[in-house]
């Protein structure tokens, strides 16, 4: 079977229950969720605070496993790998954005992006070829020396998407990347994204802001833990598409307080 | 309200439990540590202890050093803290409190810490004062029936010094509050150290202050002379240690950063970042723990060299149990020997080893040969030496054979290093040496001996006097004696030892008496005391020393806590994690120890000199005292490395 034709991810009947820890309450944080992501793909995942968005987000990073279902990246159990080489595989495959940067404050944006790399031993000439014009489209190469502490949050969310980008991963995730930042940085870290996915890179995003999904191309929108429904963008323009989804919402918020 | 502020300052002890209780251990174990002192210090027993007039000097010196240290410790210790609990006190301020109210606050806190500490402190002090007051008996090797008693004075003292100490921190600690501004409370400790300014001139002062120091210890001319050089040497060591460690790690941590070889590897490149992220806290903290191991390390070689050695050098300076010499006056070659006979007879006692003979001493100095006066108006830099002159038939006489000498030549016997010289010139005068002798029954041979004895057997009496007339030594340089040696044995062999004494006292001139037991009684006082005291402050250094190293890789743990989420999130698994930290910590460890270590070694010439002017010289007890300080402490350090790093790990990894 031709790999160009099969989904890069796909989601199983993902279940999720949380016990307290002495048994008592149970949550089911996911129900039962399925879906798949084609290769190329920008994808965003919407839902209030509660809906199971982060918990569906860390199982796709494999930073948590199902209950019940499975992940297949590249038609690999992501449920399956053991602990063991869990970090290398998502240090090889996967790349993170994080609402708060997540940026170490001992490194300079530069050794920041290196970071993954230099687990992975990659040598020096290496790194410095991949930066270079990843540091353009970034718009970070003036800045590169300089420490977290030292720019702006739109600089950092920058310089975090180099760091996710720098080991071509298979799938970049994005958990509300625009949350920390004001609507002007908010805006170019959301433009980057769409550039970044022209050049063909697969970007899942999880947020809860209509203004940072409308950039993507699909929109599935996730309500107690279970899928409930999803747009399409086709060639509908950002704005429109904008106001679809806020539609969307608000009738799930209706529905919600029915 | 009064009410409240209680409650909080309880509540913020509690809270911040990790970082207190250190804290306050340490303050227990300092107030312990100096309540023992202070208490045997003012125990009876101890002050009316013949000959313990130096060790009672000492422990003085020994309580005001624990007071002081303790308060310079327990300062800076409080000054981690603060920084601490910044960001909580800054919060404080925001929710309302003044900052009159946060000093409410911090003054129950101190109040709280400093009465819990001396009175836990005075009660452990009280309880292991028996064994402390124990250990010292053994080590003055006095009767253990004695029993430790209670000293109000040591209490009170205890407890006025850390009242005192508590004050002093309470006010630095409002004075902070007071001047600090609540956004900078709240924001504190956030951006890592910059990089320090003149950092290579500070590199080249340091290096300059260390070798100074180790030029200093190990140019040092005679004993005597090394004792002037103590202070400045231990100064230059403090302040190039801190120096070197604070612009030397800078240099070093710049060029391995450099280095993209070395420093984009998976593990250099986060423990190197890491050093450089806390550069100035790291630089103190390698120094401090640097300084204070050194200070461990020869405060204990020096004081267990002192007390092995002294064994060493009664056996040395005592071939025969008791030596006596007095004035060589006409008859004194019956007298003296009648009355330790009669005497011996008196108490009963056995004499054995007998060695009676006259013998002529002259202060001079022995080189290349040449035997000269010594004189220290024209030469004051030349070591003097004893130089023994006796005829052939003393000689004869004491080593009961039948040796022959030409006129112009003599036996020779050195005390320490062979003479190896076919000539001897006294003066102008010149004798061959007939023989080199190895052995003498009335002078033993050390090599490794400082001080050193000159024997020379002459052909006859008139050889010596015709010496002295060409050396003309002054009447103070020059001493003609007859001397007698001899073993006791019997009951009352101390007794007839005592009026022995006080006899020959009344009857002869310039009496010596010297007999080893007593002399190693004397000995044991003075120098177990030292090791008593050396001991004891070891022990307070040591806690200080745990005490650092755990703050540094508490604190570091909380900050780098953060950090290593991230990396996980980013692709670190566990065990990764864990190797680095191992390596961070490692590098840390055992950069200062490393130092200690030579600082030690160079140190060991300077204490050999000291140990020398107390007539210590035996350098292979020396050198197997620091050999197995130097073991025991790496020890210690190493059990200390490994519980360290797994509260670090946990920190970290929670």
């Amino acid at each position: 079977m031709n790999s160009q034709q099969t989904p890069l991810l796909t989601a199983e009947h993902l279940r999720k229950v949380y016990s307290a820890r002495f048994g008592g309450s149970r949550t089911e944080a996911l129900k039962d969720i399925s879906f798949s992501v084609s290769r190329g793909e920008f994808i965003a995942v919407m839902g209030e605070s509660g809906s199971g968005k982060t918990t569906l987000l860390n199982i796709l990073a494999a930073l948590d496993r199902p209950t019940e279902g499975m992940v297949l990246l590249d038609q690999q159990d992501l449920t399956k790998i053991s602990d063991a080489l869990l970090s290398r595989f998502r240090c090889e495959n996967l790349g993170f954005v994080f609402q708060d940067f997540n940026l170490l404050d001992n490194f300079s944006l530069r050794d920041n992006i290196y970071l993954p790399l230099v687990l992975s031993d990659t040598p020096k000439k290496e790194m410095d070829a991949r930066l270079e014009p990843l540091a353009v489209q970034l718009g970070i190469s003036d800045i590169l020396e300089k420490y977290p502490y030292e720019v702006s949050g739109g600089q950092k969310q920058r310089a975090a998407i180099g760091r996710a980008l720098i080991t071509h991963p298979k799938l970049i995730l994005a958990d509300e990347p625009t949350g920390a930042l004001d609507s002007r940085s908010s805006a170019q870290v959301m433009n980057l994204f769409s550039e970044i996915h022209q050049n063909g890179q697969t970007i899942l995003v999880v947020t809860h802001s209509a203004t940072t999904a409308c950039y993507a191309h699909r929109v599935l929108f996730i309500q107690d833990g279970m899928l409930y429904s999803q747009l399409y963008r086709g060639s509908m323009s950002r704005e429109d598409f904008r106001e679809k989804i806020s539609d969307n919402l608000s009738v799930l918020l209706q529905k919600e307080g029915i | 309200m009064g009410n409240l502020y209680c409650k909080l300052a309880a509540a913020n002890i509690r809270g911040n439990r990790p970082v207190y209780f250190p804290f306050l251990l340490t303050n227990i174990l300092s107030v312990m540590v100096f309540f023992v002192m202070a208490s045997v210090q003012n125990q009876e027993i101890i002050q009316i202890l013949p000959g313990s007039y130096i060790f009672l000097q000492f422990m003085k010196a020994g309580v005001a050093v624990t007071g002081i240290f303790a308060g310079v410790f327990l300062f800076y210790t409080n000054q981690l803290l603060m920084r601490q609990r910044k960001k909580e006190l800054g919060l404080y301020h925001i929710f309302g409190l003044e900052k009159k109210h946060i000093a409410k606050v911090l003054g129950y806190e101190s109040l709280f810490l400093t009465a819990t500490g001396i009175s836990a402190g005075i009660v452990l002090g009280i309880c292991l004062g028996k064994l402390f007051f124990l250990i010292l008996l053994k080590l003055l090797r006095l009767d253990s029936g004695l029993s430790f008693r209670f000293s109000p004075t040591a209490l009170l003292q205890t407890a006025g010094c850390f009242a005192g100490i508590g004050i002093l921190i309470l006010a630095w600690n409002l004075i902070t509050v007071a001047r600090s501004k609540p956004t900078e409370l709240l924001y504190a400790a956030q951006k890592g150290d910059a990089w320090h300014s003149f950092v290579l001139l500070k590199a080249l002062t340091g290096i300059l202050c260390l070798a100074g120091a180790y030029v200093l210890i190990l140019s040092a001319p005679s004993p005597i002379g090394m004792i002037g050089r103590v202070l400045p040497a231990a100064l230059l060591i403090l302040s190039g240690t801190m120096l070197f460690f604070s612009s030397c790690s800078v240099v070093l941590l710049q060029a391995l950063k450099r280095s993209d070889r070395y420093y984009y590897k998976a593990r250099n490149f986060i423990s190197v970042s890491g050093l450089i992220y806390r550069l100035k806290q790291n630089a103190r903290g390698l120094s401090n723990i640097c300084i204070l191991s050194t200070v461990v390390m020869i405060l204990a070689t020096a004081t267990l060299a002192l007390y092995a050695g002294q064994q060493e050098m009664i056996s040395f300076r005592f071939p025969v149990e008791t030596k006596i010499a007095v004035s060589n006056t006409e008859g004194v070659s019956q007298a003296l020997p009648q009355t330790v006979h009669s005497l011996a007879e008196e108490y009963g006692v056995a004499l054995d080893r007998e060695i009676t003979y006259p013998v002529t001493r002259v202060s001079g100095v022995y080189q290349g040969g040449v035997i000269s006066v010594y004189d220290p108006q024209t030469d004051p830099t030349s070591q003097t030496c004893g130089v023994y002159l006796m005829s052939l038939q003393d000689y004869s006489a004491i080593e009961g054979i039948g040796e022959q000498l030409a006129p112009g030549e003599l036996l020779a016997f050195s005390s320490g290093r062979d003479l190896d010289a076919g000539e001897i010139w006294f003066g102008q005068t010149r004798y061959t040496v007939k023989s080199e002798l190895s052995r003498l029954s009335i002078q033993n041979k050390s090599i490794l001996s400082s001080e050193t004895f000159y024997y020379f057997v002459l052909p006859s009496q008139e050889d010596i006097e015709a010496l002295i007339q060409t050396l003309m030594p002054p009447e103070t340089r020059m001493r003609q004696t007859y001397n007698m040696m001899f073993d006791a044995s019997g009951e009352k062999e101390q007794e007839f030892i005592g009026a022995l004494r006080s006899q020959l006292q009344t009857d002869f001139q310039d009496v010596s008496f010297e007999n080893a037991e007593e002399t190693r009684q004397n000995n044991t006082r003075t120098y177990g005391g030292f090791l008593f005291i050396g001991l004891l402050l070891s022990l307070l250094f040591m806690i200080f020393l745990t005490l650092v190293i755990y703050y540094k890789q508490i604190t570091e743990g909380f900050s780098d806590r953060s950090q290593f989420e991230i990396m996980q999130k980013v692709g670190l698994d566990r065990k990764e994690v864990s190797a680095v930290v191992y390596k961070q910590t490692r590098m840390m460890f055992f950069f200062p120890l490393a130092a200690a270590v030579v600082h030690l070694a160079v140190s060991l010439y300077g204490i050999a000199m000291l140990l020398a002017a107390l007539g210590l010289t035996n350098v292979f007890v020396l050198l197997l005292c620091a050999g197995a300080v130097c073991l025991l402490f790496v020890l210690v350090y190493l059990m200390m490395y490994f519980s360290t790093a797994r509260v670090y790990c946990r920190i970290v990894m929670r």
